[in-house]
């Protein structure tokens, strides 16, 4: 077991941060939407408190992946690969690194322009730099939206790329970042 | 003997005029002593609450004025500004309608918010203090209001804050009764800019 990259599979910092990311960010995406039909303002209040303190964690793993991937880059495509799928793949990723960036940013701006404050886990407010600013607010929340529907549309081409890979071509693309393989060959180190 | 009767009379009346307007005259400069001033759009009037201890400011759109007012002539001053309680201005749709509701201000059945004064107080250099009611909600209450004011050229500046228990005035109801979320204590405060 590796904490570091191999040059076959993923260590277990990486696949750590891929999988905690990947639940936190799915919960993030349903509790959004699930947000939307909310009328009571203190259940409104409340859960999208919630939702900002999860997705303060999900900006700092977010940080700490990019900051690792460059640390430890991640195990190369299947050589056989066609290229047009590995710039596909590429280009998810990268959109996906992205996205962990802009999507808890603009929400953090999103709560300054709309004077609600973020309440780390109700524990104590985060700072506002700005003063609330309706019209900045509405621009932000429809950017927060579509970037949601973005991430859900770039994890799902991913999770369906990442099936083909196992199903269909029968690699190991998958099984990579999967836990509690067994070292193959002797390559694991 | 006529003549001279007449012109007693006349004389009489004369002074007795003259004594009246000049009463009349002394009088009326002393209930100027105080102006009226017209506020200009950058005269703000607002409040900061905090939710879960962060400060959320707002301000009200709509508010008129009869501010009677000078340093040297606290005596004669007095201010009255109602406030449309339906014009409050937080930077978001739900929660300033949230505001206006039943549960904060109930806007409908209270449109307006009052502060009357005509107790003044000098606490310092350009300080004072007045000491007046509240209106809020249908409910009102004494208030002090501490504000720095200062007359040059012609043009009225001051600004003040102070704080308030909104629950004193039936302002949270329900739920928002409890403190938990939007607190107890609120800050008001103005701004304005007055021309003769």
């Amino acid at each position: 077991m590796s904490l570091k990259n191999t040059a076959t599979r993923y260590g277990s910092v990486a696949r750590a941060l891929h999988w905690s990311m990947a639940l936190l960010i799915i919960t993030l995406i349903a509790m959004g939407f699930w947000m939307g039909t909310l009328s009571e303002i203190s259940e409104i209040i409340y859960y999208v408190n919630l939702h900002k303190s999860l997705g303060i964690i999900a900006l700092f793993l977010g940080i700490l992946r990019i900051v690792w991937r460059f640390v430890s880059p991640p195990p190369p495509l299947p050589a056989d690969q066609p290229a047009h799928e590995k710039l596909a793949a590429h280009t998810a990723h990268l959109a996906l690194y992205l996205m962990f960036i802009v999507q808890p940013a603009v929400g953090i701006v999103h709560s300054w322009a709309t004077g609600y404050p973020i309440v780390f886990f109700n524990i104590s407010p985060l700072p506002a730099l700005m003063a609330p600013d309706k019209g900045l607010a509405e621009i932000l929340g429809a950017t927060h939206f579509y970037v949601g529907w973005a991430l859900v549309f770039v994890i799902a081409a991913h999770a369906a790329a990442a099936l083909k890979h196992h199903f269909i071509d029968k690699d190991d693309v998958l099984l990579r970042m999967l836990p509690h393989r067994a070292p193959q060959n002797g390559r694991d180190e | 003997m006529e003549t001279s009767s007449m012109k007693m009379t006349l004389r009489l009346l004369a002074s007795v005029l003259f004594i009246i307007l000049a009463i009349a005259f002394i009088g009326r400069s002393h209930a100027q002593a105080a102006p009226l001033w017209t506020l200009t759009d950058d005269s703000s009037v607002g409040f900061t609450a905090e939710q879960s201890g962060a400060p959320v400011p707002g301000k009200f759109e709509e508010f008129s004025s009869e501010i009677k007012f000078h340093p040297d002539q606290l005596d004669s001053s007095s201010i009255r500004v109602v406030i449309q309680t339906g014009s409050v201005n937080t930077e978001d749709n739900s929660r300033d309608g949230t505001i206006r509701s039943g549960s904060f201000f109930d806007s409908d059945s209270h449109p307006e918010a009052t502060f009357e004064a005509s107790s003044f107080e000098k606490t310092g250099d350009d300080q004072f203090v007045a000491k007046g009611t509240l209106n809020l909600r249908g409910t009102s209450n004494p208030l002090e209001l501490p504000f720095t004011a200062s007359v040059e050229n012609g043009v009225l500046k001051a600004s003040g804050s102070t704080t308030l228990e909104r629950l004193d005035y039936g302002v949270g109801i329900g739920e928002w009764a409890s403190t938990a979320v939007v607190s107890n204590t609120v800050e008001i405060n103005f701004d304005i800019i007055g021309n003769q």
